[in-house]
């Protein structure tokens, strides 16, 4: 009953937040009255419908949706992957860590440009998304890893368990939930920088390539405000549906 | 402190605010970077304009709001956005084209117009005139074309996006991932001389040549300052743009840009490149059929989602010319 | 198990200092002393745990009840049972230590006293000579405390018993021979029945 009230009383505060976002923005777009600068809330809803008739919206987002994926996935091997390397060795961790403060650096659209000169547009795209991502994978999954308990390591050394136990009876049903969690935020923040890539490296058939397209030749503020909302509209789902397999995976545990 | 602190701020207001005011007797003009900030060169000499370059990045964006806000008196601009920010004609008219398609194909293998099916295609722009204008060249030779490169085959073209840039060009070309490059001058004659490929198209020549750029004058200014229109057109009028000194020109064109810098380099801007750049002013009753039938040849390409030009009527042309 | 010259140095402070003993499998055993005299050190080190200068020779099979519970709160009492021990019979262990009814919850949900009977059922479900338990029964009320060491009196009948404890009645209760450590070296050691609690008490109280 009180996870229940809890549950309710976040979605509440969310549905009066987006209502506040939605009020500011109509005002906004009243008090500036020019189409161009602000669109009007009506106007993006709108294109917002419009865009589901239109073919080209679907190939685009399903690319990107794709692009934004492979960049999530390849990212979250490689930080994982070294966070759980670092994790076991020291020697590890301290080469890790300059090098992922370097890739974290470097400036987004510096390699955007960079790649263009040898990838497609496309593939560059995916690229961009892991090296931007990646580093965050990386610094979370450690946290994430080293809130293991070194007790309970030092416990499995001296009951001589077994690797593979170690990882699925310590490792995992500590990390299980943050790192659902993480995958959640990875992927929406992975599909945002695939989106800024796509803009920049001209990538057809892409959100990015579309949002070009309503930026400078439909000129239609408002499509790209409709575009804009979709692609934040489809990570938050993606969170969504994280939390909802967190909170049956937790039911379900709590019923056995 | 405080009192001091308020009396400065008020002072620094007081003297931007008159770096501020717009000169009422300046004429401002707009233009991108690229052949149109070439074209505008020939006005240097004319007193009482004050330039406005704009990237290429930013110029759809900050020439729209020039135009939409009535800050800009001249705008030398793409058709299709000169036909869908000034349909009616009431606030503006277009008073010439400027630029007359700069598109050509570079190639390292030989591949041109006769052998380009079953061929990759590098287009700078695709999303953009010139990658409409392509297609339109394409179709009038009933050739079809592509933008996956799954459905690519040996009877059609299969076309893809590149930047505007040597580098990314060059590995393309070198690295056998186009066929053809389709660019525009002056970068074309820069990647011919510096590593012997071979221009190979000229897309001009197949298609026609076509409205690129167009000069828009705000129709007050038409009505109240003829005297300085047509000073303006006389300027633009058979000026030879291939004697112009490169130096000189990116020097001016930087100077007009503010905190950006021109893509353009003196070492590619050769006579051939000017020359080649189609640049030539010609006045808009003579252009009135062939920039109404290009803007209805690139209404094909509209979606549901916007259009990419707008048709226009005879109201949008400036008949005193 | 022989213990030869142990020494176990921290950051160039020393915890332990040339400690030699001599512990037969089966006997039981107090270690006492003071907070921080290194008696954690040395069970430590009877489990590999940690660098130490010295031998140690005819190691028996440990099992151990840390002085913290080291549970993996997200699995059921049952799985961290099997965790360390997969061939366990953990109904028996669970009804020994009375959480037959807990078999199945989260350790998370359980209070302090159950944790702790929990990791002494783990510890009792591996097969093993001797039994280390590092306070074993610290904050545990008197219900829990009494069980468990009758538990642990039944179990370890014919096997050793490694136990470090302040509570010298405990050690009297569980245990055949009492070692003191002071200053990293073994001050007293001394069987239960040559040196009583009383004698033990006094011991102590003449070293404050």
């Amino acid at each position: 009953m009180k996870k229940t009230n809890t549950y309710l009383k976040k979605t509440v505060y969310a549905l009066v937040f987006i209502v506040i976002v939605l009020l500011v923005w109509q005002v906004c777009a009243l008090i500036v009255n020019d189409e161009y600068i602000v669109p009007s809330l009506y106007n993006v809803c709108i294109d917002m419908l419009k865009i589901f008739y239109v073919e080209q919206f679907y190939s685009a987002y399903f690319s990107t949706l794709f692009r934004a994926f492979c960049g999530f996935a390849l990212s979250i091997v490689v930080g994982v992957g070294l966070a759980f390397l670092a994790v076991k060795s020291e020697v590890v961790r301290n080469l890790c860590s300059p090098l992922v403060s370097v890739i974290r650096l470097v400036p987004t659209m510096a390699i955007v440009a960079l790649l263009c000169l040898t990838l497609s547009p496309s593939l560059a795209s995916i690229v961009v998304c892991c090296t931007v991502v990646m580093p965050y994978a990386y610094s979370s999954s450690l946290t994430v890893l080293s809130s293991v308990s070194k007790e309970l390591l030092e416990m499995a050394k001296v009951y001589k368990i077994p690797h593979r136990r170690v990882i699925s009876g310590i490792y995992l049903p500590t990390v299980k939930i943050p790192f659902l969690t993480l995958l959640g935020t990875t992927f929406s923040f992975s599909l945002k920088i695939t989106v800024s890539a796509e803009v920049v490296a001209g990538a057809l058939k892409s959100m990015g390539g579309l949002i070009n397209l309503a930026k400078n030749v439909y000129l239609s503020p408002s499509l790209v405000c409709a575009i804009t909302v979709w692609t934040v509209l489809s990570g938050l789902f993606i969170e969504l549906v994280i939390c909802a397999v967190i909170a049956l995976i937790e039911r379900r545990e709590t019923q056995c | 402190m405080k009192k001091i602190a308020v009396i400065l701020c008020l002072i620094f207001c007081l003297l931007t605010s008159f770096g501020c005011t717009r000169s009422s007797d300046k004429l401002v003009l707009v233009c991108p970077d690229g052949a149109p900030a070439i074209s505008a060169y020939a006005l240097k000499d004319v007193n009482g304009i004050d330039f406005s370059v704009y990237s290429s990045a930013s110029a759809p964006q900050s020439i729209t709001q020039d135009i939409r806000k009535k800050n800009a008196d001249i705008a030398i601009l793409p058709v299709n956005l000169a036909s869908k920010l000034c349909t009616s004609g009431t606030d503006y008219k277009m008073v010439g084209v400027l630029t007359h398609g700069n598109l050509y194909g570079i190639s390292k293998n030989g591949v041109g117009i006769d052998n380009i099916k079953g061929k990759s295609v590098g287009v700078i722009q695709l999303s953009s005139v010139p990658g409409y204008t392509v297609k339109l060249m394409l179709k009038s030779l009933n050739i079809d074309y592509t933008e996956d490169a799954n459905l690519k085959t040996g009877d059609n073209v299969y076309l893809f996006n590149i930047n505007a840039d040597a580098t990314t060009i060059k590995n393309m070309l070198d690295n056998n991932i186009a066929d053809l490059c389709i660019v525009a001058e002056p970068m074309c004659s820069r990647l011919e001389s510096a590593f012997a490929y071979e221009r190979m198209l000229d897309v001009q020549s197949v298609y026609g040549s076509f409205p690129q750029a167009v000069m828009v004058v705000k129709t007050s200014v038409l009505e109240g300052r003829q005297a300085k229109v047509d000073e303006i057109i006389s300027a633009f009028v058979g000026y030879d743009y291939t004697a112009i000194n490169p130096t000189e020109l990116v020097a001016w064109i930087n100077s007009k840009m503010g905190d950006s810098s021109s893509s353009l380099a003196p070492v590619a801007l050769s006579v051939q490149a000017l020359s080649n750049s189609n640049i030539r002013f010609e006045k808009a009753n003579t252009q009135k059929e062939k920039v109404k039938n290009y803007l209805s040849a690139l209404k094909i390409f509209d979606t549901p989602l916007g259009s990419v030009a707008e048709n226009v009527g005879d109201d949008f042309f400036w008949s005193n010319v | 198990m022989l213990i030869d010259a142990l020494t176990i140095k921290y950051n160039d402070k020393t915890v332990i200092d040339g400690l030699s003993l001599n512990i037969e499998n089966t006997e039981k055993v107090a270690l006492i002393g003071v907070s921080g005299v290194g008696k954690t050190s040395l069970v430590k080190a009877l489990l590999s745990l940690v660098h130490f200068d010295g031998k140690i020779t005819n190691v028996p099979q440990f099992s151990v009840v840390f002085q913290e519970d080291r549970l993996v709160e997200e699995l059921s009492v049952k799985k961290n049972i099997l965790l360390a021990c997969p061939t366990a019979d953990v109904e028996k262990v669970l009804k020994e230590v009375g959480l037959k009814e807990e078999k199945d919850k989260k350790v998370k949900t359980l209070s302090g006293g159950m944790k702790r009977r929990v990791a002494v059922a783990r510890a009792l479900s591996s097969e093993c000579e001797m039994l280390i338990a590092d306070e074993p029964f610290v904050g545990l009320d008197i219900a829990t405390k009494t069980r468990l060491t009758s538990v642990l009196k039944n179990r370890l009948k014919d096997k050793g018993l490694f136990l470090i404890t302040h509570d010298l009645l405990q050690a009297y209760e569980l245990c055949d021979r009492i070692i003191v450590i002071d200053n990293g070296k073994v001050a007293l050691d001394a069987r239960v029945e040559d040196f009583g609690l009383e004698c033990a008490k006094e011991w102590f109280l003449s070293r404050i």
